[in-house]
């Protein structure tokens, strides 16, 4: 009897390159740098999105952000912007909101 | 922290940190269903400006300045922490509890509704200026609500359009308690009795002023619910009197005056002053402003 393949599930770490159209069943750890962002002009579903310290981290979708699992990391000003937000479990950390400094131009936006 | 969407934020549950400012946003849409927990940031918030929240549980911290803002919301529970300044401001309200802890004396928590409220539970713990306002821009404020505040001075609960012209009836049927201090509670004209509860440990200079009462209202205490007063204890002070004096009577005869409820007018007014316990801290007073209850029999009729 042959073995089943085990499913490969994409890894995503920065820096990443392109803006795709879905994200979905796919790993995303942001890192500890400021400024980082993830999006897809379409949906984001069914990942597991986990938000480093950096601050002003954001995960954006131009139609859904469903069936996720997202978690929040030390930094402040971290977001999660969707056209919805749907049957996802979303847990944000404690943000030091004193002590951040104004966005700096964008570094980076890429996926 | 954020969460946004333009359309619809549904069936998460979503929790925040300790951290400042975090918000649920649907700025187009609406938040349905969610579990949405904060922690004791301060300005947290949940909000719908052009449309709905509704069927979410909702819970603060205790940071200042926590608010949810909605077009319309109902079916939820919101609970506040203990800081100040919490509020909710919506178009319309039903179905929803909503419940705040004590805030403190220099900034009120409220919950102030542009058009109505219906069938809601609200609950604004001790704290000096809260207010629970409803029907600001319509005719019609309460129906079937059941709104309580707690001790401190200056609390407000205004179900009436505040315009100068009432032009309805509102379905009434709310239940309005309040608690020590100087608190005031003013309602449209309704078809359906409200019932009016004041606190014990009220004075003749602190006490809840109702206004828009009328036959067929009833007034309860916290603890004591003067319906159940028998007529040989329950005193009619004739239209000549006015609160203080009938207040300094009950104190002055603390000891005999125990279970006993004095009624009276003074003509524009009626006062009720009440002795549960037999010491200052049992006697609850009262001021049904703008009507005249000429008799004993009248009042009990209308549920005392």
């Amino acid at each position: 009897m042959p073995i089943p393949a085990i499913p490969t599930i994409p890894l995503i770490t920065f820096p990443l390159g392109g803006t795709p159209t879905d994200l979905d069943n796919t790993i995303i750890n942001f890192g500890n740098g400021n400024n980082q962002s993830v999006t897809a002009t379409d949906d984001i579903n069914t990942d597991i999105i986990t938000f480093g310290s950096g601050n002003y981290q954001s995960l954006t979708a131009g139609n859904s952000i469903s069936d996720d699992i997202i978690t929040g990391g030390a930094g402040a000003n971290q977001s999660v912007t969707g056209g919805i937000i749907g049957n996802d479990t979303i847990t944000f950390g404690n943000s030091a909101s004193t002590l951040c400094p104004p966005p700096p131009a964008a570094s980076s936006a890429t996926t | 922290m954020s969460a946004a969407a333009g359309g619809i934020v549904g069936n998460d549950i979503i929790s925040f940190g300790n951290g400042n400012n975090d918000s649920v946003t649907a700025a187009g849409g609406s938040v349905i269903s969610d579990i949405i927990s904060f922690g004791n940031g301060k300005n947290d918030s949940v909000t719908a400006a052009a449309g709905s929240i509704s069927g979410d549980i909702i819970t603060f911290g205790t940071g200042n300045g926590d608010y949810v803002t909605a077009g319309s919301i109902s079916g939820n529970t919101i609970a506040f922490g203990s800081g100040s300044a919490d509020y909710v401001q919506v178009g319309a309200s039903s179905h929803d509890k909503i419940t705040f802890n004590d805030g403190s004396n220099t900034t009120p928590d409220y919950v102030l509704v542009s058009g109505d409220i219906s069938n809601d539970t609200i609950s604004l713990g001790n704290g000096k200026g809260d207010y629970v306002t409803a029907g600001v821009a319509a005719a019609v404020g309460g129906s079937n609500d059941t709104i309580s505040v707690g001790n401190g001075a200056g609390d407000t609960i205004t179900l009436t359009y505040t315009g100068t012209i009432p032009t309805g009836e509102a379905t009434g049927g709310d239940t309005i308690t309040t608690g020590t201090g100087l608190d005031t509670v003013t309602v449209t004209a309704h078809t359906n009795p409200d019932t009016f509860g004041f606190a014990l440990g009220t004075t003749a200079s602190s006490y809840t002023m109702v206004t828009g009462a009328h036959t067929g209202d009833q007034v309860i205490t916290a603890s004591h619910n003067l319906a159940g007063t028998s007529n040989s204890n329950l005193h009619d002070e004739g239209t000549g009197t006015n609160l203080t004096s009938m207040y300094n009577a009950v104190i002055g005869a603390i000891s005999a005056d125990k279970g006993q409820t004095y009624i009276g007018s003074d003509g524009f007014n009626t006062f009720i002053v009440t002795d549960v316990g037999g010491t200052t801290a049992t006697v609850g007073v009262i001021e049904l402003v703008g009507v005249v209850f000429d008799s004993v029999a009248t009042l009990r009729w209308c549920g005392l």
